[in-house]
């Protein structure tokens, strides 16, 4: 489908206020730019398709109703949106992350390698969901941004709204205590222990 | 045989790999429900076509008022009808009574002391 390439061209917040005057082909290609990474974020987080689908429709909505009072001074939109997703997800898994347990995730039917090494994949994120689940909120989130998302700490300080300092304490004790949470699994999750 | 921290680390980060593999790639479908939010969204935001009223003087809105011309123009009859009753008569009156009674004149009084008879106690 094609698209204004004078819109285009445009910054997110610039098409976020275009949209906030009533032009729907900057809600279009904000989109297009945007969704891909609000999904992949809220997938990583979840490991579930349908859910992070879900929460990539209620950032995106969240963004509509936020353009007419979006604040040219106002931190990114991607900023903006790590932050919500980030949220979304942090809620989902409290509500339902700590239901999913690890032994939920299916055991291997078929021996071929792809097979079992699909399923061992699902087994390490369901394992992954369940120990983000249980961590305090702001480690959960810190943690995910800065080592799923790979952001570095200064750009997760501005999603979090803390401070540098703040984040490194958050990422540092959030990753410990995922390890604690996932060494008692080493063995379902594919590990030798004997390494 | 790995020191435990190194074994530590390793879990983290294969199972961190694993997460960050996941790629998700939206289908028309997810871009069609976050268009439709946006279209409603923009609905709902969008000032309600308002129909410019005419300004209308005080006279039309008072023939309004009052039921339109042909209201009007049956209350203009009775009104000049009132007016000439009240300055031709009494002898048109006469006249016109006379033609419905045959010539005699019937006199009615509407404040006569027998209208009052019977009523005594209740005054």
């Amino acid at each position: 489908m094609s698209s204004d390439p004078v819109l285009d061209s445009q910054s997110d917040e610039t098409l976020l206020a275009a949209y906030a005057r009533g032009e729907r082909d900057a809600a279009r290609i904000l989109s297009r730019r945007l969704l891909p990474r609000v999904l992949g974020q809220a997938h990583r987080m979840l490991g579930d398709r349908a859910e992070a689908e879900d929460v990539a429709q209620e950032a995106m909505l969240r963004l509509w109703r936020i353009a007419p009072d979006w604040e040219a001074d106002r931190a990114k939109v991607t900023t903006w949106l790590y932050r919500v997703v980030a949220n979304l997800c942090t809620d989902r898994l409290r509500k339902s992350g700590r239901a999913v347990a690890l032994e939920s995730a299916p055991e291997p039917e078929d021996t071929g390698p792809s097979v079992a090494a699909g399923l061992q994949d699902r087994a390490r994120h369901m394992a992954l969901r369940a120990a983000l689940a249980d961590l305090p909120d702001r480690q959960a989130k810190a943690v995910a941004l800065r080592h799923l998302e790979e952001l570095p700490n200064p750009e997760v300080a501005r999603i979090m709204g803390e401070s540098v300092r703040t984040v490194e304490s958050l990422v540092a004790r959030g990753k410990k205590g995922l390890i604690a949470r996932l060494r008692g699994r080493k063995a379902e999750l594919g590990y030798d222990d004997d390494g | 045989m790995m020191m435990t921290d190194e074994r530590d680390e390793e879990l983290f980060r294969a199972t961190v790999e694993t997460a960050r593999r996941r790629t998700a790639v939206p289908d028309d479908a997810l871009l069609d429900r976050v268009m439709a939010d946006a279209d409603r969204e923009l609905a709902i935001r969008a000032p309600r076509a308002v129909t410019p009223r005419a300004r209308r003087s005080a006279a039309a809105v008072l023939l309004a008022a009052l039921g339109g011309w042909g209201a009007v123009g049956s209350m203009t009859t009775a009104t000049i009808l009132g007016i000439w009753i009240g300055v031709a008569q009494p002898d048109g009156l006469n006249a016109l009574s006379q033609a419905w009674s045959g010539g005699d004149t019937v006199e009615v009084p509407l404040t006569g002391v027998e209208t009052l008879v019977g009523l005594e106690g209740l005054l």
